[in-house]
């Protein structure tokens, strides 16, 4: 499948925060590359999460564009959010969680099963596809909204800190297992953080954003170190040298 | 001692009160506990007091699902449409403020004597109980999971039933709990005062009023028995279709 990047061009967004009224973008622009994993690294309240809501379609830019290369409609997209107790449908069994995207395209419920036990499959999973999201731990769940997301095979992958609200070590797994998944896909994601470790181990590129309004780029890192990496390539020289660039860049 | 026992002290206390009562006091309009359920097991041999449950239970609850299929139909609707709510809010607001016993006249009026304008009015006044509840349950619902049907391609019909409707689920069935219980008291008021032949309510008010004490406690008891039933039945289902909540 040919690869979909975009461009966010010239983009301007307006916000009434009391007592100003400030511009969150002003003639904000990004290139997204097709294929390759881009973290945005920003404090709270930079825009993360708009840019991604911008993106995705939900929220309208007062001016400027999207582009998607080599579209000529809009393309997949898949939204992971943050908080998976409630995005997922815990009324739903884990595969009727899975299968929600084939379900509203009007697959049975035999070929939905099909899809999710194929899905599960091919990227190592295990889960009791007939329990309750309840019955799973946080890091399943957030792995059934990351399946959830990929089932219809979207073109483009937006995640808003999806393990931010994960403990320290299932976020560890998780990251690994977020990892193993993209090597296998290889579709354009923009994952938004603010935790720069998970921002350097899983990115292509680093976007740095600053903290002042309207909100600017400070830098974009590249991070060419090998695939797939583990827990352990935290600690090797090459990343923290990225680390302290990263660092030095926030300071100035 | 297992706690599973506690609620059936409670109600061994409450009879062993109610019987020395009775044994020091003497009062004249108090039957024994003992009298009462000869009297009661003496009226159910009878099979008149099945036919008398079985009218005001079919009264109550033929009024009370169809005012629930109402309410909740128009509640999701007034809650996914803020527009429709700020419309009509005053409207529904002075309609359910309305006690449906003083509408009994005009019901009469509209829909004659009997069973009809008795269930039309315990309609009535759930479909408002319904619509508040299941419109705040819609309004009130999580943003993130609305936002994440919508971005999956849920639309129309399948995000109503999909997404919006269990969503809502906990907030109906609290409206149910207090809607069967009003139901309940609807029908058997109805039955006391408004032209019944039959029914709890009925017998209630004619043991009254010729005097026979203990047939009165009888109904009296039954029809609070009835009430908890009801009331167990939609905790029954409840705990079926909620299982998810609070986990």
């Amino acid at each position: 499948m040919e690869k979909i990047g975009l461009k966010i061009e010239k983009v301007n967004k307006f916000f009434r925060i009391v007592p100003a009224e400030k511009n969150l973008f002003e003639d904000f622009s990004l290139e997204v590359l097709p294929g390759e994993f881009l973290t945005i690294f920003g404090p709270n309240g930079s825009g993360k999460t708009t840019l991604l809501n911008i993106i995705s379609g939900l929220l309208a830019p007062d001016a400027g564009l999207v582009d998607f290369s080599n579209q000529k409609s809009k393309p997949k997209i898949s939204y992971i959010f943050q908080n998976y107790r409630e995005s997922l449908f815990p009324w739903m069994k884990i595969y009727e969680n899975i299968a929600y995207p084939l379900k509203i395209q009007g697959l049975s419920k035999k070929q939905r099963l099909a899809k999710v036990e194929e899905i599960c499959k091919r990227f190592a999973v295990d889960l009791d596809l007939e329990a309750y999201p309840y019955r799973l731990s946080g890091g399943q769940q957030q792995l059934v909204a990351i399946l959830r997301g990929l089932i219809d095979k979207p073109e483009i992958i937006l995640m808003d800190e999806p393990f931010a609200s994960l403990d320290y070590q299932t976020t560890l797994q998780s990251e690994q297992k977020l990892q193993e998944i993209w090597q296998e896909i290889r579709t354009t994601t923009i994952f938004v953080s603010h935790d720069l470790r998970e921002s350097i181990l899983l990115a292509d590129r680093i976007v740095l954003f600053g903290k002042n309004k309207p909100t600017k780029i400070i830098s974009i890192v590249d991070n060419k170190l090998t695939r797939p990496r583990k827990t352990t390539t935290i600690t090797s020289s090459k990343f923290i040298e990225i680390e302290k660039k990263i660092l030095k860049l926030l300071e100035d | 001692m297992s706690k599973k026992l506690d609620p059936y002290i409670g109600l061994f206390l409450l009879l062993f009160l109610w019987y020395l009562t009775v044994n020091i006091w003497e009062p004249v309009f108090l039957p024994s506990p003992l009298e009462t359920f000869s009297k009661l097991l003496e009226l159910a041999k009878s099979g008149q007091l099945l036919k008398d449950v079985l009218a005001t239970t079919y009264g109550a609850l033929v009024g009370f699902l169809s005012g629930a299929l109402i309410g909740i139909f128009l509640g999701i609707i007034v809650g996914y449409f803020t527009r429709v709510y700020s419309t009509f809010s005053f409207v529904i607001d002075f309609f359910r403020s309305i006690p449906p016993i003083a509408l009994f006249p005009l019901a009469i009026i509209f829909l004659g004597i009997g069973l009809l304008p008795k269930i039309a009015l315990i309609a009535f006044a759930v479909t408002w109980v319904l619509l508040i509840n299941t419109a705040y349950g819609v309004l009130y619902s999580s943003a993130t999971r609305k936002k994440a049907a919508l971005l999956l391609g849920a639309k129309g019909r399948q995000l109503f039933a999909d997404v919006l409707f269990p969503e809502a689920l906990p907030q109906i069935y609290s409206g149910l709990r207090i809607a069967v219980s009003l139901s309940l008291i609807l029908m058997v008021t109805f039955e006391m005062f408004f032209g019944s032949t039959s029914g709890l309510g009925f017998r209630i008010y004619e043991s009254a009023l010729t005097y026979k004490i203990t047939e009165l406690y009888s109904y009296i008891f039954v029809t609070g028995f009835l009430g908890f039933a009801l009331n167990k039945a939609v905790v029954f289902f409840e705990k079926i279709n909620l299982h998810w909540l609070g986990n």
